[in-house]
């Protein structure tokens, strides 16, 4: 008797749990599809400004906004535009998370979503897969001319426009202005310049940077390429294979000799740890560190300075930072492009960028910026940033990007690692980015 | 022959009426384990990418054929058998000892019993994280340690060598999963008759004896089960290594599921990443056939 109620609890316990996995993901999928399905109708509140447009709601992807950037944004939009209501669908901070289940949502042709903020390497291949809306005919040339062209180029696949930029990024130098009067402007002098004072017992470390297997190992190392004017690719070809790259990587090698022994485990954080810690006399990062080192908890307050990153013995003038940042493209099948473009031109326009300039902290991809006074006060060393900024190149533009970077990644690290040679890691990455894109 | 005559009544067959009962427990079978193995193996027979997901067409077995000539795939298969072997033989050494312990009468038994466990229920990307941070080349406690007592002259960075950063995630799979390991073989020794080490003593055996010719032998049915679990967990090991060394250095860790997930999640292959998978699936497939071999010659 006992036995079978056992048994009968446990049938209907197990029975609960396959329909509660099924009905989950089922309300789970109709919650998100709703939203956009049901504004059309769900219109009280908003509406009669406009009586000839039809109220919408539209819905923005994007990753967790520490700041109160992005609901200040979409406020600032609901005033302007009473007809078109936002939704804010937070997503994980991870990126990779994020083109997981983006990937997931628009290979299955999901139209819950219309605006999606995307990292600056994934516009290609999001546009090859025909996953968003090309925006040439939104955003016109004349448009284009003001904004940095960097994010433009990293938005631009096939000579076609397949996202705005949203806000950008690029790797800087810190240095302890403390110890020296001006900032290197080559590799040879930061390592001289390094190396001395590590000898005078100044600091432990010369450089710290980011040397780990994973995306940030290629950021760093295509800051010594580009600024030895080396290159990935031009259009569809290879043209890693030069003298410029097989020298820019070893300089990358030389730099490990004033570094710390696990910079090769080394991501953002744990070189902003050993800055910040007056342990080293150079940081490569990206600008959010600025507010960390100069914190009240950092050992280097007030002792850092900024400056573009270095550039190598066949350079140009100027050292080529790696650009860093997010784009907004709209959903092929979203169901209110207009809407959703509206959206994305009030996030571009001076206004958006302002109220992400002044309360993100996040660089602004609208030219004008630099020199408004009000995003210079809130943000100093803005100013400072253009001349990186106009510099700054993109990684490769590839819809095969992550695979790019994979190879980029394994063979440069096992360079680093002394398994083989600068040359051998360059001839291994052009056969194999080569076989990437002949697929 | 009119025995059960309440089922008869409704006029279906009873083989019929068997088939009838199953088949919802089948069809959800089918549902969630069958059909993703065929889809994943259909899958793996093109080149489906999914920037490209209209231009995927069959190509046979070249998925496979490519991966057999790759380096990389084999060298994932030796970071994975190599993890595997190690880090199970040291699981189940120390796990035995653990067992052992306790199973002695002592005051206090329950407490450890159940404080044992807490590695085992601490999230692996948790753990996984703590573990860096105490293998971390300035901050790690490890180092610490080490340089304290003389080990190490200067601080190490164990994740950053290709001879140390393996040993690393092996040495953190254990500290967890030897818990796990230790409860599952103490569950076999408490089956053991105590009367039976009464006889070996009465018959002069020593303890060393005791345990090479009761213990172990009678506790090698729940120790295979033990071992086929903890198999195929470290076989597919994902979330540690992915959270300790990402495959880095130099590609030295990479295991399988993280070759497949970089090419299926990353990449977008599905095609190739599918391919991975079912070998991965196969794999898993002929270890546990050899375990189930060695369990049934055990019941013999």
């Amino acid at each position: 008797m006992n036995k079978r109620l056992l048994a009968l609890v446990l049938a209907v316990v197990m029975l609960m749990f396959v329909f509660s996995a099924c009905g989950g993901s089922e309300t789970a999928d109709n919650g998100t599809g709703d939203n956009a399905a049901e504004t059309p109708s769900g219109s009280e509140e908003t509406g009669d400004t406009t009586a000839s447009e039809q109220p919408v709601t539209i819905t923005l992807a994007q990753g967790k906004d520490v700041t109160d950037a992005t609901e200040n944004t979409i406020q600032a939009f609901e005033t302007k535009y009473p007809n078109i209501k936002v939704n804010f669908q937070e997503m994980p901070s991870e990126s990779d998370q994020q083109h997981n289940s983006y990937v997931t949502a628009l290979s299955a042709g999901d139209d819950s979503v219309d605006v999606y903020s995307i990292d600056v390497v994934w516009p290609a291949e999001f546009a090859a897969a025909g996953w968003v809306e090309p925006l040439d005919d939104y955003f016109p040339q004349s448009e284009r001319e003001k904004y940095l062209q960097g994010p433009i180029q990293s938005c631009t696949y096939d000579g076609k426009l397949y996202a705005a930029p949203f806000f950008t990024d690029a790797g800087l130098l810190y240095y302890r202005k403390d110890l020296m009067p001006t900032p290197p402007e080559t590799w040879d002098e930061l390592y001289n310049i390094g190396k001395q004072l590590m000898d005078e017992g100044k600091v432990e470390y010369g450089f710290v940077f980011q040397a780990n297997q994973y995306e940030g190992l290629v950021c760093d190392a295509l800051e010594y390429i580009h600024s030895n004017n080396g290159k990935v690719l031009d259009g569809s070809n290879v043209v890693l294979n030069s003298e410029n790259t097989i020298e820019a990587l070893d300089i990358f090698k030389k730099m490990l000799d004033i570094a710390p022994e696990g910079v090769t485990t080394y991501i953002e954080n744990d070189s902003l740890v050993a800055f910040q810690e007056g342990r080293a006399a150079f940081m490569r990062n990206w600008p959010y560190a600025w507010a960390v080192v100069n914190s009240d908890e950092s050992k280097v307050k007030d002792k850092v300075g900024i400056a573009p990153i270095p550039k190598g013995p066949k350079g140009d003038a100027t050292g080529k930072a790696t650009l860093g940042g997010w784009n907004l493209a709209i959903n092929k099948n979203s169901k209110n492009k207009d809407a959703a473009w509206k959206f994305v031109e009030f996030v571009i326009s001076e206004e958006g960028q302002k109220i992400q300039a002044i309360d993100g902290g996040h660089l602004p991809v609208l030219q004008s910026l630099y020199e408004d006074p009000d995003v210079i006060k809130a943000n100093p060393y803005f100013e400072s940033m253009y001349d990186v900024l106009i510099n700054a190149l993109p990684r490769p533009v590839s819809p095969f990007y992550p695979q790019i970077s994979e190879s980029m990644q394994i063979n440069i690290h096992k360079f680093l690692m002394g398994e083989f040679d600068a040359k051998a890691s360059v001839e291994n990455m052009t056969k194999e980015i080569g076989e990437i894109l002949a697929q | 022959m009119q025995k059960h005559r309440g089922i008869r009544s409704t006029g279906i067959p009873e083989n019929i009426l068997g088939y009838l009962m199953v088949a919802p427990a089948l069809l959800c079978i089918l549902l969630i384990a069958i059909y993703p193995v065929f889809r994943t193996f259909s899958l793996s027979l093109t080149d489906m990418k999914m920037q490209f997901p209209n231009m995927a067409k069959y190509i046979g077995l070249d998925n496979y054929i490519s991966l057999l000539q790759n380096d990389r795939f084999w060298s994932a298969t030796y970071n994975t058998l190599f993890f595997t072997v190690v880090s199970v033989a040291l699981e189940l050494v120390i796990g035995f000892v653990m067992a052992l312990i306790m199973n002695m009468p002592f005051k206090g038994r329950g407490l450890v019993r159940a404080a044992v466990l807490v590695p085992w229920a601490v999230p692996t990307t948790i753990s996984a994280t703590m573990w860096k941070f105490m293998y971390h080349d300035q901050f790690g406690v490890i180092n610490d340690i080490l340089f304290r007592m003389g080990f190490i002259d200067q601080y190490q960075s164990w994740l950053g060598s290709t001879s140390s950063a393996l040993w690393c995630a092996i040495i953190a799979d254990v500290w967890k999963t030897a818990p796990f390991m230790g409860l599952l073989l103490l569950a076999g020794l408490q089956t053991i008759p105590a009367e039976l080490y009464e006889a070996a003593t009465v018959d002069g055996a020593s303890k060393v004896k005791q345990f090479f010719r009761v213990t172990l032998p009678l506790v090698m049915p729940t120790m295979l089960v033990a071992l086929i679990f903890r198999t195929l967990d470290a076989f597919r090991v994902f979330d540690l290594i992915f959270v300790l060394t990402g495959g880095g250095p130099g590609n030295s860790t990479e295991t399988l599921s993280m070759y497949a997930y970089t090419t299926l999640f990353r990449n977008l292959n599905f095609g190739m990443g599918s391919a991975i998978a079912v070998l991965i699936f196969i794999f898993i497939f002929l270890i546990s056939l050899v375990y189930i071999h060695l369990l049934s010659r055990q019941n013999d």
